[in-house]
C-alpha cells in the first residue's frame, strides 16, 4: 500500500516535471516549430497542386508546343506573306487556348474569332483560323 | 333665374375645360417639361434633370415625317414609341457640350444607300430579322433615338465619338435594322455573334456592364435607369433581333459597340507588348511617336480584323522595313507610314487595282481562283517591295482578313466628312495618323 502511494507520487511528479518542461521552452523554439509546420503544410499543398497540374498538363503542353512549332515555321518557311501572317495568329491563337484552357470553351471560341476573324467576311476564309477552331473543338471535347 | 342658369352652366363648362386641358398637358408632357410629375425617386429625378427637352420644331435638324415619307418606310414607328423618352425626344444641345452634333449622325444616315437588301424588319424581341425593307424614315423619333443613345454610351463609356462617325458611316450609317445577311451583322455596330458571346462570358460580363452601372455620370445614370438595356442579349442569329428591334434598341446595340471598342482595344494593347511593337518601331528607326494613337489605329483596324491580326499585320510589316532597310527607297521607318490620309485616292485606286485580280482568275474560270487572285496579287507586292510601302499600303495589299484596305476606307469617309462638315465638327482632328 505504501509503495503504490510512493509510486503514484514518483508518476505524478515525472508528469509534472515533464509538463514544466515544456513549458520552459524558449518561445523562439516554439516559433520554429509552428512555423516548420506551416510550412510543411504549404510544401503539401503545393505538392498536390503540382500533381494534379502535371495531370492537367499533357492538353497545355501539346498545344504550346504545336504553338511554339508553328511559330518555328511561319519564321522559316516560304510562306508567302498573308499566309505567314495567318499561321502566326493560329500560332497566337493556339497559346491563348493552352494559357486558358480551363476558361469555358464557348468563350474561347468567340474569343479567338474576336482576336483573329471577327468580321467573318474575308476575301478568302483563314483556312488557318479554322484550324485553331478545329484545335478548339479537340480540346473541348 | 335663366341668367343664373346660364351663368351655372358657364361655370361649369370653364371648369370642365380648363381640367381637361390640364389632363392633356399632363398626358402629353415629357420628362423635363414644367408638366411632368410622375412619382420619381431622387435618382430619377435626377436623370431627368441632367437633360433639357426640346420640340423638335425648336432643333436645328429637317427630319422626315409621316407626310414626306411613304408608309412602306414608317414600319420603326410604332415600336420606337416604346424607347424610353429620355432618349426619343430631342434634347437641348448646351454650347460647351462635348458631343458631336446631330447633323454628323443625320447626314450619316441620309447618306446610306438606299438598297433594300440593307435593312431588316424583326417581328419580335427574339426573332430572326428579315432582310429586305425599305430605308426608315428620318423622323424625329428615329434620329433622336439613335443620337441620344449613342452620344450617351460614347460619353459613358469614355470612348471619342468622333472615331465613331467616319467608322459607323460606312458600317450602318447608324440605321438601327442595317443587317449584312451573309454575316447577320446587325444594327448600328453590325454586331455578330462573336462580340455578344465575348462580352456575355461569365468572366467578363459583369466587369464590363459594371463600368456603365458604377459610374456617378449623367450619361451612365441614364441609360442604367432603363428597365433591361444592361441585360444579356441573345447571341444566336436565329435571335438577333435582340440587338435590332426598337424598344430597347438602339440603346443596347450601342452599349455592346461599345464594350466592343474597349474589348478590341483590350486585345490590341495584350498584343502590342507581347510582340514588342514599341521595339520594333524604334529598330525601324521610328523612336519618337505617339504610341496611343498607333494603339488607337490598331484598334479601328482590329474592328473589321481582329485585335490580334490587326498587331500581327504591323509586326510583319516592321520586320520587313527592319529586315530591308538598306534597301527600301523610304529609308528610316517616318511617322508618314502610318498616315491613312496621305494618298488616299492612289490608295484606293490600287486596291481596286488589286481586286480586279479575284475578278479576272473567276473569269478565266479558275476553280481555285480566290488562291490564284491572292498569288498574283502577292506577286506583284514583292515585285513593288514591301520594304517601299507605307502601312496603308501594305494592308491594301495583304490584309486578307476582314476588307482589303479597311482603314483607308475609313480615312476616305474622314474627308468625305470634313468636306460637308468644313468646321471638323464630326471627325477628329488626327485620324489614323500618329
Amino acid at each position: 500500500m505504501h509503495s503504490r502511494k510512493i509510486l503514484i507520487t514518483l508518476i505524478a511528479f515525472m508528469v509534472l516535471g515533464a509538463l514544466s518542461a515544456r513549458a520552459e521552452l524558449p518561445q523562439d523554439a516554439l516559433n520554429i516549430v509552428n512555423e516548420t509546420r506551416a510550412d510543411l503544410k504549404k510544401t503539401k499543398q503545393f505538392a498536390s497542386g503540382l500533381l494534379s497540374k502535371q495531370q492537367a498538363d499533357p492538353r497545355e503542353k501539346k498545344l504550346l508546343e504545336a504553338s511554339q512549332k508553328l511559330r518555328g515555321a511561319a519564321k522559316n518557311s516560304s510562306y508567302s506573306m498573308s499566309q505567314k501572317i495567318s499561321v502566326e495568329n493560329l500560332s497566337d491563337a493556339l497559346e491563348f487556348i493552352a494559357k486558358d484552357s480551363q476558361k469555358n470553351c464557348k468563350n474561347l471560341r468567340s474569343e479567338i474569332i474576336l482576336q483573329f476573324d471577327p468580321s467573318g467576311s474575308t476575301e478568302k476564309q483563314s483556312s488557318e483560323v479554322r484550324a485553331a477552331l478545329d484545335v478548339l473543338k479537340d480540346v473541348c471535347k | 333665374m335663366k341668367t343664373f342658369d346660364i351663368k351655372k352652366i358657364f361655370i361649369l363648362v370653364s371648369t370642365l375645360y380648363s381640367l381637361s386641358a390640364c389632363t392633356d398637358r399632363l398626358t402629353m408632357s415629357e420628362p423635363g417639361s414644367a408638366f411632368h410629375k410622375p412619382k420619381q425617386t431622387p435618382i430619377a429625378e435626377n436623370i431627368q434633370q441632367s437633360i433639357q427637352v426640346i420640340d423638335p420644331g425648336q432643333d436645328n435638324i429637317r427630319y422626315q415625317s409621316t407626310f414626306s415619307c411613304s408608309r412602306d418606310r414608317l414600319y420603326l414607328e410604332s415600336d420606337l414609341k416604346t424607347v424610353s423618352s429620355l432618349f426619343r425626344l430631342p434634347r437641348r444641345q448646351e454650347q460647351n457640350n462635348e458631343n458631336i452634333p446631330k447633323s454628323c449622325v443625320y447626314f450619316a444616315m441620309e447618306q446610306f444607300p438606299d438598297l433594300e437588301q440593307m435593312y431588316s424588319t424583326c417581328s419580335s424581341q427574339s426573332s430572326k430579322p428579315e432582310s429586305g425593307a425599305k430605308k426608315p424614315c428620318l423622323t424625329s423619333n428615329y434620329v433622336n433615338s439613335v443620337y441620344n443613345s449613342f452620344v450617351d454610351v460614347m460619353s459613358c463609356l469614355k470612348i471619342d465619338q468622333k472615331i465613331f462617325v467616319p467608322k459607323l458611316l460606312n458600317e450602318s450609317g447608324f440605321h438601327i435594322n442595317a443587317l449584312n445577311s451573309r454575316g447577320f451583322d446587325a444594327g448600328v455596330g453590325q454586331l455578330t455573334r462573336a462580340p455578344i458571346e465575348d462580352i456575355n462570358s461569365n468572366h467578363r460580363f459583369n466587369r464590363l456592364m459594371n463600368l456603365i452601372k458604377d459610374s456617378p455620370s449623367d450619361a451612365c445614370q441614364r441609360i442604367a435607369s432603363v428597365p433591361g438595356a444592361l441585360d444579356r442579349a441573345q447571341e444566336d442569329a436565329k435571335n438577333r433581333c435582340t440587338v435590332i428591334k426598337p424598344g430597347l434598341n438602339p440603346l443596347r446595340n450601342l452599349v455592346y459597340t461599345g464594350l466592343l471598342t474597349i474589348r478590341q482595344k483590350e486585345i490590341v494593347e495584350y498584343y502590342f507588348e507581347k510582340h514588342q511593337i514599341e521595339k520594333l518601331m524604334n529598330n525601324a528607326g521610328l523612336a519618337d511617336f505617339d504610341k496611343e494613337k498607333l494603339i488607337e489605329s490598331l484598334s479601328i483596324l482590329a474592328y473589321n480584323a481582329g485585335g490580334g491580326t490587326a498587331v500581327n499585320y504591323l509586326k510583319n510589316y516592321l520586320e520587313v522595313r527592319i529586315e530591308k532597310m538598306s534597301q527600301s527607297a523610304r529609308g528610316l521607318l517616318s511617322v508618314d507610314d502610318f498616315n491613312f490620309n496621305l494618298n488616299i485616292e492612289e490608295t484606293l485606286a490600287k486596291r481596286s487595282e488589286l481586286l480586279s485580280h479575284f475578278r479576272k482568275a473567276k473569269e478565266e474560270g479558275i476553280s481555285d481562283f480566290a488562291d490564284v487572285a491572292l498569288k498574283r496579287i502577292e506577286n506583284e507586292a514583292q515585285e513593288f517591295g514591301i520594304e517601299n510601302m507605307s502601312f496603308p499600303e501594305f494592308l491594301v495589299h495583304f490584309q486578307t482578313i476582314g476588307s482589303r484596305g479597311y482603314n483607308t476606307f475609313l480615312a476616305d469617309n474622314k474627308r468625305k466628312l470634313d468636306e460637308t462638315f468644313r468646321g471638323g465638327e464630326c471627325t477628329p482632328e488626327k485620324f489614323l495618323s500618329l
